[in-house]
């Protein structure tokens, strides 16, 4: 384990924010505005409330082991055997889920950007970046997401000023008209996408330092409400002014979104700024996952340099980015309608039950830490 | 060793040093009687030839003929020494190694007749160019002297701004062959002692048989050399030196450069010029985010200009669009040949520029701005808009205030090309992580290179990419320097009363 | 073509990692690393042949499909 590389909380607290930042506001609009018609926000703010609790309670796991990654929690709660199995479980859904935002990012530069580029080109290249980023470390990628993160903050400002003047929120009544079936939907499909994978932050945890440990669930929670405050205001402006129908039937309604921009003829067609902001976002989600994938192998082999599975990793992640996912629709509709079960049972219930398990064991025995294991 | 015969001394340092026409060996008779014989060895050129004449020679031949009657050798040696010679600094030596070293570095050296002991008397004085404006960073308001070759003006040049007895001067010899003085300066007390330790490791490490300048210490003291990025700074100013003593970094001086080297540098003192501090804060603040500006301009423009050529005409604005293309027209390159033609031309010209003689300078810039201003778009070879692009593209990076952060930008351009040119904005973004990725990954001496930016550090950021009020920056940088951190006690946070001063001279006016 | 781009890297990225490996005698990460490699080119270039090959999508939608519907 090497974890003499830190962060600061704020780092940590940055990393969050991109996390859920990153992706889902390329996927969420649309499946908000599918799901809770005109009362998408309604959904997505009651979905960081939820958020919100839900990483309550990681901070209790991490507050159980502040020194253990999630391969290693497991291993130690549920014994050798199981453990494995329940780490074979999160490498898998880590590699999965570090594809699928690749295939994201992939599919966006190549239906609305680089429309003749072959998207294997785009994986490499972004890739190549990622696997940078992850050799040289989680201190190296969390300092760089640091000097962005002002930036990407004041441009998604600037994209909401510049659309107050086709803001039209008569597009948002009436306000509860299918009662309240809808909106619980829209927060079961939200609370899928950013929040439940947060889970993989528990990967990064132990990297944060020492002196900064009191104050995880202060940053943590923190990130989880500016992350979601921008993708519920990103979800609102789509509604407010491109209208539901537009907004659930684009694939990207954001993009489409900064297309409307238009002040005084001289700023316009600025959607490539959003385009910048997406791929920022996205890549810092994507090395997150790439470095816990990484990280939760190495652990899972119990192998210290964790380094150079980088590699290796690349061409397994490269072929799935591509092969997961035969077409966007069929994508659309998995994410839709699977892959909030799969992630519930990953990103809730295991780890609830880990915490049960870990809290009946911790009666039995002493405390973990003086343990010694 | 040296033996007790001065014949047998002097013929074996002749055999040792051969020929060797600039090196002076002087034979001469001294005391009553011409008893004593002396040997006095200087190398011709690098000892001041007035001081070896007036004070030594001189005192050898005509004071001592008046002096004691009958005196033993041993006595004559120390007599010599103690109440003879009128020169400052006098050694006492005893082996040839260092009879040759201090012979080599311009001291005279006095071998006596039967005593196994010679005198080294310091007489260094060459030629030199003497204290200069220095040419690489120029100030308008400032103080405008500048390092020369010699290591001891040069660090007279940094004593006298600092007047303190902390400030340490440690020198040793670097160079199986040359032999050069290396200097270590700090500030006791202010300096972090891990880093002047880690500076010391990194000298005793360096193995080489000769240094000439200081860019050869640079190269292996840095912690990464895999990178464009210059992690030492280098300066032939001394008030640069003296305010970075005073922030706590170690400074290097070299014998025989006008460079000296500052450890740890970290990215944002590469922009800042020692003129942002003697200036208005508020000039000074706007005069440093144009540079961080023009790095970025420099940096990106020519692959900006090929990506929205290339890739995204939709985002300029249509009449914009249409003049752009309708110059293109007749180019019959794509863009990214037309930049990476244009950009060569000019690097070309630019090394062109700096390495040719003063004369033929005036030539180049008339060959350049008729080859890549008229010439080549009449030509049809390329766009006009491509050599304002140029044009741009050079003027930012001349503006960055140390050379070789300006350089790095010069050869990351190229890439930063090639990436716009296959992926458009697509491939700067990345390209853009990808730098700042390695960016944050340099350390200088321990520091990290992004600080304070990345980790990030409120205290820092008065200094960094804006530049606040004097009274404000009350504390020494905080990641340099952790025991001695309080710069100024903040007396002077309160404005001065003016107001009173005007009532008290119009309470004046009015009593006359 | 594509599978002797794919080698070239291959060698590539052995040039940069195993070094550092055989230099430590990291016996256990050398077995791991070239398991690992191994698959990932094999999958490369299964895929390259347009092989159909193992979806984990297609698992998911399998697996709550009961839910589902």
């Amino acid at each position: 384990m090497q974890k003499n590389t830190i962060i600061s909380i704020q780092q940590f607290f940055i990393l969050v924010v991109y996390f859920i930042i990153g992706s889902t506001v390329i996927i969420i609009p649309s499946f908000l505005a599918l799901k809770a018609k005109q009362d998408a926000w309604i959904s997505a703010i009651i979905t960081i409330v939820l958020g919100v609790l839900l990483v309550w309670m990681y901070d209790v796991i991490i507050k159980e082991f502040p020194d253990d990654t999630l391969i290693e929690i497991s291993e130690k709660v549920l014994g050798k055997w199981l453990g494995k199995i329940a780490s074979l479980i999160y490498v898998t859904y880590f590699i999965f889920l570090t594809s699928l935002i690749i295939r994201t990012i992939g599919e966006f530069m190549v239906t609305q950007i680089l429309v003749e580029t072959p998207i294997e080109v785009i994986h490499i290249l972004f890739l190549l970046v990622g696997a940078m980023g992850v050799r040289l470390g989680i201190e190296v990628l969390a300092r760089t997401a640091e000097i962005f993160f002002p930036w990407i903050i004041f441009f998604f400002a600037l994209i909401v000023l510049f659309l107050v003047p086709r803001y039209d929120f008569q597009k948002l009544m009436p306000i509860l008209e299918n009662g309240f079936k809808p909106v619980l939907d829209g927060v079961f499909t939200f609370v899928s996408i950013p929040f439940l994978d947060l889970i993989i932050l528990l990967m990064i945890v132990p990297f944060v330092k020492k002196e900064d440990r009191n104050k995880i669930r202060k940053g943590f929670i923190f990130g989880v409400i500016v992350g979601g405050i921008v993708v519920t205001s990103l979800v609102s402006l789509c509604l407010i002014t491109l209208g539901i129908d537009f907004t659930a039937r684009n694939t990207y309604p954001t993009y489409v979104l900064a297309k409307q921009i238009s002040i005084g003829k001289f700023l316009e067609r600025i959607e490539g700024l959003v385009a910048g902001l997406w791929v920022f976002t996205i890549f810092f989600k994507m090395s997150i996952c790439y470095f816990a994938s990484v990280l939760a192998l190495a652990q899972f082999f119990q192998i210290k340099n964790h380094k150079f599975f980088v590699f290796p990793l690349f061409y397994i992640l490269m072929i799935y980015s591509i092969i997961s996912i035969p077409n966007w629709p069929y994508f659309r509709k998995v994410a839709l309608d699977y892959w909030p079960y799969y992630v519930t049972i990953l990103g809730f219930i295991l780890p609830f039950l880990l915490l049960i398990v870990a809290k009946i064991r911790y009666r039995t025995t002493r405390k973990w830490s003086e343990k010694g294991v | 060793m040296l033996t007790d015969s001065l014949g047998g001394n002097l013929e074996k340092i002749r055999e040792d040093i051969g020929q060797s026409s600039d090196i002076i060996i002087r034979i001469v008779k001294a005391g009553v009687n011409h008893r004593h014989g002396v040997g006095v060895i200087y190398t011709d050129g690098l000892a001041d030839k007035e001081t070896v004449q007036n004070f030594i020679l001189e005192s050898l031949l005509i004071d001592l003929r008046e002096s004691f009657q009958k005196i033993d050798a041993e006595n004559f040696f120390l007599f010599i020494k103690d109440c003879v010679l009128k020169a400052g600094e006098v050694k006492e030596i005893s082996d040839f190694q260092k009879v040759y070293f201090h012979v080599l570095s311009g001291d005279t050296v006095i071998l006596v007749d039967g005593i196994k002991k010679a005198l080294a008397v310091g007489t260094r004085g060459w030629q030199d160019r003497g204290v200069n404006e220095p040419s690489s960073q120029i100030v308008v308001r400032g103080p405008k002297d500048g390092f020369t070759e010699t290591l001891r003006t040069n660090t007279a040049l940094v004593r006298r701004r600092i007047r303190d007895k902390n400030l340490r001067i440690e020198t040793k010899q670097i160079g199986k062959i040359t032999k050069t003085d290396v200097c270590i300066m700090y500030i006791k007390g202010i300096v972090q002692d891990k880093i002047v330790d880690e500076v010391r490791q990194r000298l005793e490490r360096i193995e080489i048989d000769g240094i000439l300048e200081s860019g050869y210490i640079e190269e292996y003291i840095q912690d990464e050399t895999f990178t464009p990025f210059p992690t030492v700074y280098n300066t032939e100013r001394p008030d640069i030196i003296a305010a970075a003593l005073l922030e706590g970094k170690v400074a290097i001086l070299v014998d025989g450069t006008p460079f000296a080297l500052v450890v740890p540098a970290l990215f944002v003192s590469f922009f800042q010029a020692s003129e942002d501090y003697y200036q208005r804060f508020d000039i000074s603040t706007f005069i440093r985010l144009l540079r961080y500006l023009a790095f970025f301009i420099a940096l990106i423009t020519p692959s900006f200009y090929i990506a929205v050529t290339t890739f995204h005409q939709e985002m300029l604005p249509t009449p914009l669009l249409i003049s752009i293309m309708a110059q293109r027209e007749g180019v019959p390159f794509p863009a990214f040949v037309e930049a990476l033609l244009m950009e060569l031309t000019f690097e070309i010209l630019r090394e062109a520029g700096t390495r040719m003689p003063r004369a033929v300078g005036q030539a180049i810039s008339i060959v350049g701005a008729l080859v890549i201003g008229e010439a080549a778009v009449q030509a049809g070879l390329v766009s006009p808009v491509m050599v304002i692009v140029v044009s741009i593209t050079a003027i930012s990076s001349f503006i960055s205030p140390t050379f070789n952060m300006a350089i790095s930008i010069r050869i990351l351009r190229f890439l930063f090309m090639g990436l716009a040119a296959s992926f458009g904005f697509f491939g700067i973004i990345l390209g853009m992580i990808a730098l700042v990725l390695h960016l944050t990954s340099l350390r200088s001496f321990g520091i990290p290179y992004m600080s304070p930016l990345a980790p990030f550090f409120l205290s820092g950021q008065k200094d960094s990419l804006i530049r606040m009020p004097r009274w404000m920056m009350l504390r020494r940088p905080s990641l340099i320097n952790q025991t001695n951190i309080i710069r100024d006690t903040g007396a002077h946070s309160e404005k001065p009363k003016s107001r009173e001063i005007e009532n008290e001279t119009s309470k004046q006016g009015n009593e006359k | 073509m594509k599978i002797f781009l794919l080698l070239l890297a291959t060698i590539i990225i052995l040039f940069i990692d195993l070094p550092e490996m055989i230099q430590k005698q990291l016996k256990k990460e050398i077995i791991v690393y070239s398991l690992l490699l191994i698959a990932g080119i094999i999958l490369s270039i299964l895929h390259m042949l347009q092989v159909p090959l193992f979806n984990p999508t297609d698992l998911i939608v399998w697996m709550f499909r009961p839910f589902v519907e």
